[in-house]
């Protein structure tokens, strides 16, 4: 018998076929393997269950077997929708969404209608944000089944992620519309006056509605909205929140308050309600920037004051006015503040005031409070001025508070004698022992304080936190793989710590441990480590699949787009940011002083050798693009699952080093960080880094202008500014017409329309860093003023109280490579060793 | 002065609690002992420790260990001896020395078959702890010369206390 499609089957074993598929989609692998064998031994050429074949061993694991199937089954089967479904889903599962597209839409021309393929192109377009072909898609399913709720639903929030949020609207109303409800809703309440028996989906849509309303910008149809349906609405809390700000929105501001007073009462730690109620009564003291005129500032405190007395234990409350309080007020407000936090031993005290030392004023009050409690406590148990003694412990916060005070403040001699004190007092106080690593961090030695943090880790070994700090302070320290053991404290016996964090996404650590093997030279496991936190982020973004049909049945819309917003923006999290700059850096190193420079210096600079570096890159381009478009993994990429693991070919990230494409792979780095890393200085200017290597005058100029609008006085701007106009004024002559036209227009702006020698001079460097930046740059418009250009940075240094050490290290570097004075390194490292006198980098 | 003193006088919290000893938190008693005693003790007082039970307890103020008890009980002669008891000298006459030794009292009730009396040693000349002792009905039974090896004065009382 030779059938090839399951139409043409007989219903029994029709109905075995869609066992088969019914099993695959429960994840019963064995079972569907063993039904599908049986059906193919009685029709051999049975193209459907062929394919259906390879898609189930294809998830077992034998990915290639599952393709050779899959394609195979094609080849009998052209003209089966569920031949090319399969192997659509198969691509899809490997991320090769491209592909996925291609034989999804070839299997709906063979079967228009058929909702499951439709289903399945809906998700892909929504995953790949295809979102006019998400539109288009939903119209067809709408059209087929306009009677189910996710069909409407499904349409609006393609028109959601659109911006047509009137059609979203309309689209909703529609579906309402026709569902009249069987009986009048009516809700009862129950005694707490939550209502009793809620249907939630229809709860999340009316909210969802509410949403598309205001972020269309109709805000009295969302607040009318919001009236009407209150009986129906399941979250009250966010009914209140969300009617609250739409009045605000609209400047209701009384009714705003009342919504907000209530909501406030109902968590009085709540910093969102707090400010806005603050915005519903004072908008304009609210809006003002610091600091604050006088009569702000005091109608301010009022208000803060008023609320207080109500709420004597709210936090925010307490905290939030130290924010813009000055003079005499902001030091008893933060006086009271202290002492209670102190007395109480809150170990966290230090963190939540940090951001107050923004402000010198405030911190001269703090200079002056905190030693004073440390005096008072240690000679009379009391705090200043007061009569009431306070129990012994008391003391012991104080000093922990005056030691990160003294820290802060680059004290680090005085901040550890204070640590010290305390472990005399109280030897079995964790966070002392803690704290004297971070500041023997912040000083430089990162040895002693890893130290530090074993002793911590060791007076807890159940601490997990601890632990992994103790793991991180190794790693700064260099100890990569005593870091690897600590970690492993809190793993199973056979568990293998880099893989097993890797699989519990423990970003931090790649991060750390790739900065270590950096540090040591090692740039390919640098590299690969952080790779390792690029899969992270790919991990996150594909994660996100199984919510585009799970939330639309589910109906939590409005978290559902949240979560679009967010995976869009996944790769501007400061931990992708971290370890992509690193990464990028890595890579301008490897592309100025490449490992493999031998094989390179053989290749020299003549007509001849060029083409052979073109044909060796373009053969090495091909082999990469064969090996995207193959379902084979990148080297840093592990099956996660642990499936079928493999032996790691690239334990040390030699294939990163061999590239011959380096300033193409960093692009993986720099291009998320281009999307939405954005607000950083150091996204553009690291971008134009490797533009200025690539030679692409364009784009130079666009991470130029971007970095200026964020900071016009950075120092590494003003250098990369100078060197672009000396790139330009060299190579100008070779660019195209419409390139020279843009960059003539635009870089007398860069410049402030001066040349860039005038533009050197007229840079007024304020740290360190400027300064050095600066005499760079004047080294490249004038290399005869090279002592000159050293001098000032070495006067530089021997005034620079505040530069930090990676900045004093920095200094040196530049002066013993890029002006090539040794001397004047050495007198850098020794004004470097005076101020971080226990840093290890000049011991 | 008594422990209600202390927090009538006192504007912040006096929270005395005891807790486990276990082989996680085992350093801490270590560091303490140091802090506390003229005595360094051997490794297997320390691998035994966590293994004590209601015998082992640590003393908390506030959150933070500061003070602890071991006992170990002596089945041939029936009777409990209190090998450590002590409290970091800023954190004494708060209660927790009571509080500890109130507690192994207490268990020696559940184990009245095994326990018969409570003993221990303290050096001459701590008239603290002999007055501390003594509140509780310990009573000095003798006084033994060359008790301590390395310490002064090597003297040390015997302290006992009849529980039926």
């Amino acid at each position: 018998m030779n059938f090839t499609k399951t139409e043409s089957l007989p219903a029994a074993d029709q109905k075995r076929f869609n066992m088969i598929v019914n099993a695959y989609e429960r994840k019963l692998y064995k079972k569907g393997l063993k039904w599908v064998d049986q059906l193919i031994k009685k029709y051999h050429d049975y193209a459907d269950a062929i394919s259906m074949r390879g898609l189930i061993i294809h998830c077992m694991g034998k990915k290639e077997e599952g393709y050779t199937a899959a394609k195979g089954a094609l080849k009998i089967g052209l003209s089966s929708h569920i031949c090319w479904h399969v192997l659509g889903l198969m691509h899809r599962s490997d991320k090769n969404y491209v592909e996925a597209m291609k034989c999804y839409k070839m299997a709906l021309r063979l079967s228009p209608e058929n909702q499951q393929i439709l289903r399945d192109l809906c998700l892909l377009q929504t995953h790949i944000r295809d979102l006019d072909g998400l539109k288009a898609t939903r119209h067809i399913i709408l059209a087929s089944k306009p009677s189910q709720r996710v069909s409407w639903v499904g349409l609006a929030i393609a028109y959601h992620l659109l911006g047509k949020h009137d059609v979203a609207v309309q689209t909703l109303q529609a579906y309402e519309d026709n569902d009249k409800p069987a009986s009048t809703d009516v809700t009862t309440y129950d005694r707490d006056g939550w209502p009793k028996a809620l249907d939630f989906e229809k709860s999340e849509m009316l909210m969802y509605k509410v949403q598309l309303l205001e972020e269309g910008g109709r805000i009295p149809e969302a607040i009318a909205c919001l009236d009407k349906n209150k009986a129906l609405i399941s979250d009250l809390r966010a009914w209140k929140e969300q009617r609250g700000a739409l009045l605000l929105k609209q400047g209701n501001r009384a009714e705003a308050e009342d919504i907000f007073r209530g909501l406030f009462d109902e968590n009085p730690n709540n910093r969102n309600y707090l400010t806005t109620l603050e915005s519903c009564v004072d908008p304009a003291g609210v809006q003002t920037g610091a600091p604050l005129d006088e009569s702000t500032e005091l109608r301010r405190l009022a208000f803060y004051d008023e609320l207080a007395a109500k709420y004597p234990r709210s936090n925010i409350l307490q905290r939030l006015q130290l924010n813009f309080a000055t003079g005499d007020r902001f030091q008893s407000r933060v006086d009271a503040y202290l002492q209670r936090r102190i007395r109480k031993g809150v170990p966290t005290l230090f963190t939540d005031i940090r951001s107050l030392y923004a402000d010198p004023a405030k911190v001269a009050v703090f200079d002056k409070l905190i030693p004073a409690y440390v005096a008072s406590l240690t000679a009379s148990q009391t705090f200043p001025g007061s009569s009431a003694k306070e129990t012994s412990d008391v003391v012991l916060w104080a000093k922990f508070l005056a030691a990160m005070h003294d820290d802060k403040l680059g004290r680090t001699e005085s901040a550890l004698k204070h640590l010290e004190d305390g472990i005399a007092h109280t030897p079995t106080l964790i966070e002392l022992y803690t704290a004297k690593g971070r500041v023997l961090k912040h000083a430089g030695d990162y040895p002693a304080a890893a130290l530090a943090l074993e002793t911590a880790r060791d007076l807890d070994t159940a601490d997990r936190y601890l632990n992994g700090k103790c793991a991180k302070y190794q790693l700064r320290a260099g100890r990569i793989t005593d870091a690897s053991a600590t970690v492993k404290f809190f793993l199973k016996e056979n568990e293998e710590p880099v893989e097993k964090l890797a699989e519990m996404q423990c970003m931090w650590f790649e991060t750390e441990r790739g900065k270590a093997f950096a540090q040591q030279g090692d740039i390919g496991r640098a590299l690969k480590q952080f790779y390792l936190v690029d899969k992270q982020y790919n991990d996150i973004h594909e994660d996100q699949f199984d919510f585009h049909s799970y939330c639309l049945r589910k109906m939590t819309l409005r978290s559902y787009i949240k979560l679009i917003r967010y995976e869009d923006t996944v790769r501007g999290h400061k931990f992708f940011f971290r370890a992509a700059t690193e990464a990028i850096r890595l890579y301008l190193a490897l592309h100025d002083k490449p490992l493999n420079a031998a094989a390179e210096a053989v290749l020299g600079d003549s007509a001849e050798d060029k083409e052979r570096k073109k044909a060796l890159s373009k053969q090495r381009r091909a082999q990469q693009k064969a090996q995207a478009a193959a379902p084979t993994e990148k080297p840093a990429s592990k099956d996660a699952s642990g499936k079928d693991k493999k032996e790691d070919k690239d334990a040390d990230g030699a294939s990163y080093l061999q590239s011959t494409t380096l300033l193409e792979d960093v692009m993986t780095f720099v291009r998320p960080l281009q999307q939405h890393a954005t607000q950083h200085i150091e996204t553009h200017l690291l971008a134009f880094e490797v533009y200025f290597r690539k030679n692409k005058p364009l784009l130079m100029l666009q991470s130029l202008k971007r970095a200026q609008r964020i900071d016009a006085n950075n120092a590494d701007l003003h250098k990369a500014i100078v060197q672009f106009a000396l790139r330009v004024a060299a190579n100008g002559a070779t660019y195209q017409p419409t390139v020279s036209t843009v960059i003539n227009q635009a870089l007398p702006e860069l410049l402030n329309k001066q040349t860039p020698k005038q533009f050197v001079e007229a840079y007024k460097p304020a740290t360190l860093l400027q300064v050095l930046r600066n005499a760079e740059a004047r080294l490249l418009v004038d290399p005869a003023s090279k002592s000159q250009a050293i001098k000032l940075v070495v006067d530089a240094a021997s005034k620079a109280s505040d530069a930090t050490i990676e900045t004093f290290s920095t200094v040196q570097n530049a002066l013993a490579t890029t002006f090539g004075d040794k001397a004047s390194a050495t007198v850098v490292a020794d004004l470097a060793r005076k101020q971080y006198p226990r840093a290890t980098l000049w011991k | 002065m008594t422990q209600t003193a202390v927090a009538a006088a006192s504007s912040g919290r006096n929270a005395l609690e005891l807790g486990d000893v276990t082989p996680h938190n085992v350093r801490q008693l270590r560091v303490l002992n140091a802090a506390i005693f003229p005595v360094a003790y051997q490794e297997a007082f320390y691998q035994s420790a966590p293994t004590l039970g209601e015998f082992a307890k640590l003393a908390y103020f506030n959150d933070i260990m500061v003070g602890a008890v071991c006992c170990r009980i002596e089945p041939e002669q029936k009777r409990l001896y209190i090998m450590t008891l002590g409290c970091l000298a800023p954190y004494r006459r708060l209660g927790l020395g009571a509080l500890m030794l109130q507690h192994v009292l207490k268990e020696c009730d559940h184990h009245l078959n095994t326990v018969e009396s409570v003993y221990l040693h303290v050096q001459v000349g701590n008239e603290d702890a002999l007055a501390f002792y003594k509140k509780f009905g310990f009573v000095v039974t003798e006084t033994l010369d060359q008790y301590y090896k390395r310490i002064e004065p090597a003297g040390a009382h015997v302290l006992v206390k009849r529980l039926c």
